[in-house]
């Protein structure tokens, strides 16, 4: 059922079994999974069906330090989330992204990646995917022959469902699931031990207020609110819920983009077609390049990949080079015209100094806003750089071409047009250790007996991938867990 | 990443390590250069590109980016190293052959990130190397 918040009556207790917080890609794929279930739930939702500027300003907030995109164009506060506007890329961790690693501070999940494998199946059915992973864009299109095993070719499904629309008749037709738009979560209420969440708070913009009971909660709002929304209910703990070990908002994680490299084939017709994007909204695949697990290892390096996302002419220098390079690797009749720019992507080292906290400036319904500092790490910049050397020695090996860097090994700093994926990760780090993260294995926050939290805020580490596979796939075995504890 | 810089003491202990004369002294080691640079295989590997004029653009660029200049013989016995001889033998009797052999050489220098790096460029210290003399030839 498709209600609006801002026709229930102010002052109304509402009564369900299970309230979700945020109808983005988390939010969503729980319902689903929960539709047809004996448990009652109430899925609620900031944003309406389309975008609302009023609404989409309550996500405002400070960007401090390094620059990141505004934090209200980072993000879409409408049923489908940020779905409404994402590229559609989608892959599974890899094994390794789930290990503790040595070099890697903080890292390790508290399972396996074994344990995700049979919600990534299911994950794959709601993201629209085909059930087999992705395979190479039409005929003829293939990987690049490197002569060793240092660099991967890894196909990513490519598919840009909008989970609004295209999930938002099996949600709202689902008895058992009342989907409140214009709903706005502005606190979660504890008695005073503070150890279970009793109701939450629900405002409109219109000023209607109203409460959601339950027996159980899930926060799926998104790494920077679900944050935001743990500090921000700290009537009862003055740190905010969850937050006894300080770790509510830090190791806030992004993907690092830069444009790393110039790739000059050895040859005219070097074909990278696989590794393009389909075009539009087409299902498909892409291809990156990437480090292998070993080298990741034996590197002592993050997770990263690179792909080419544009092309240009040769200037006079590279092509002088472009005929200097044809010729030593037996290519000398057919030279390269043109030069591709990569663009690399890496994983981003969990910091605790990278984190959202809470400002003195309130939004319209007097929220506390965010201030987002996003820190990056040494190895992470080094990783991006050195796979980008690795790429280069294996282009060169194999007589397919010659890379020019772009990440100065000296440089102090990134250059200016760092980027992110608007992939926002962390800042509810889950670990079997209440000392050590905010949720448990089964994203339960530690110290409250009936909150959950879903959506990528619970990852430790990131990998180098898009999260949204990941996160759903969380998030339907979070569906699983919640029907388990109802029987 | 390792980049090879040579300067002209270490270059002038690869020249005697190249002839086998263990206790080489300055007075022989100019006297090698001076072979080095009138012998034919430094003519060789100077025309081992087919787009000369291309090569010489690149090489411009390599040389710009080290402390001390270098000439025609020091390239040459950066290039060969022990391989001298043989190269010089080979730069006569058989280029096919020579030309195969620095092939492998550059393969190898990206096995083991014997690297060169112009412009930002990547390069193998061989393809590097010969471009080089491709501007100091005349």
């Amino acid at each position: 059922m498709l209600l609006d918040a801002r026709s229930v009556p102010g002052g109304s207790d509402i009564e369900t079994d299970i309230c979700i917080v945020g109808a983005g890609a988390a939010g969503i794929s729980l319902a689903l999974e929960l539709a047809g279930s004996p448990l009652r739930v109430a899925l609620l939702e900031s944003g309406g069906l389309e975008s609302e500027p009023d609404t989409q300003a309550l996500y405002r907030g400070r960007v401090f330090g390094r620059r990141y995109f505004s934090l209200d164009t980072a993000r879409t506060r409408r049923f489908g989330g940020s779905t409404n506007c994402w590229q559609g890329i989608c892959a599974p961790l890899s094994r390794l992204d789930f290990e503790a690693r040595e070099w890697v501070v903080n890292s390790g999940w508290p399972f396996s990646a074994e344990e995700l494998e049979p919600f990534y199946v299911r994950a794959r059915r709601i993201c629209g995917l085909p059930s087999e992973p992705a395979s190479p864009n039409g005929e003829g299109a293939s990987a690049l022959p490197f002569q060793g095993p240092a660099i991967e070719t890894r196909l990513l499904d490519v598919h840009p469902r909008r989970f609004g629309q295209d999930h938002r008749h099996a949600v709202t037709r689902a008895r058992n699931v009342r989907t409140y738009l214009h709903a706005n979560v502005i606190e979660l209420e504890t008695p005073s031990d503070g150890g279970r969440i009793t109701s939450v708070r629900v405002a409109t913009l219109e000023g209607g207020r109203f409460s959601v009971r339950a027996h159980w909660f899930v926060l799926a709002t998104g790494a920077i609110e679900n944050a935001r929304l743990l500090l921000a209910s700290n009537r009862i703990r003055s740190a905010g819920i969850g937050n006894e070990h300080d770790w509510v908002g830090r190791n806030f994680m992004e993907h690092p983009h830069v444009v790393a490299a110039v790739f000059l084939p050895s040859y005219a017709d070097l074909s990278l077609g696989l590794y393009e994007p389909p075009g539009g909204q087409t299902p498909g695949s892409m291809a990156v390049l990437g480090l292998s697990e070993a080298t990741q290892r034996s590197e002592r390096l993050m997770s990263a990949f690179t792909r080419p996302v544009s092309h240009a002419d040769l200037p006079d220098f590279e092509r002088a080079l472009a005929s200097v390079v044809g010729d030593i690797d037996n290519r000398r009749d057919r030279p390269a015209q043109r030069a591709h720019f990569f663009l690399g992507q890496c994983e981003q080292a969990p910091n605790p100094s990278s984190r959202v906290r809470l400002i003195e400036q309130r939004d319209a319904l007097g929220m506390p806003r965010v201030q987002l500092e996003w820190r990056l790490s040494d190895i992470d910049q080094r990783s991006l750089r050195r796979s980008h050397e690795i790429l280069a020695r294996e282009l060169g090996r194999a007589g397919l071409g010659r890379l020019q860097l772009l990440l100065s090994e000296f440089a102090p700093d990134w250059p200016e047009d760092l980027g992110g994926g608007r992939h926002h990760m962390g800042t509810t780090r889950m670990s079997d250790d209440p000392e050590r993260g905010v949720v448990d294995r089964n994203a339960r926050v530690h110290s409250v007996s009936n909150l959950f939290v879903a959506g990528s805020s619970v990852f430790p580490t990131s990998g180098a991938v898009g999260p949204t596979l990941t996160l759903v796939a969380l998030a339907i075995r979070l569906a699983d867990q919640l029907k388990q504890l109802r029987a | 990443m390792r980049s090879q810089r040579t300067d002209r003491r270490s270059f002038l202990r690869t020249a005697a390590k190249a002839t086998a004369f263990a206790a080489v002294g300055p007075g022989l080691a100019s006297a090698l250069l001076s072979c080095a640079r009138d012998g034919a295989l430094g003519h060789r590997l100077a025309l081992f590109f087919a787009d000369r004029k291309a090569a010489a653009a690149v090489g411009v660029e390599m040389l710009k980016r080290r402390d001390e200049p270098l000439d025609a013989a020091e390239i040459v016995e950066l290039l060969a190293g022990d391989q001298w001889t043989r190269w010089n033998e080979w730069s006569t009797s058989d280029p096919a052959q020579l030309a195969a052999a620095l092939r492998e050489q550059h393969r190898l220098d990206f096995d083991e990130e014997r690297f060169e790096v112009v412009n930002g460029w990547v390069l193998s210290r061989t393809e590097a190397l010969l471009c080089a003399l491709a501007s100091v030839s005349d």
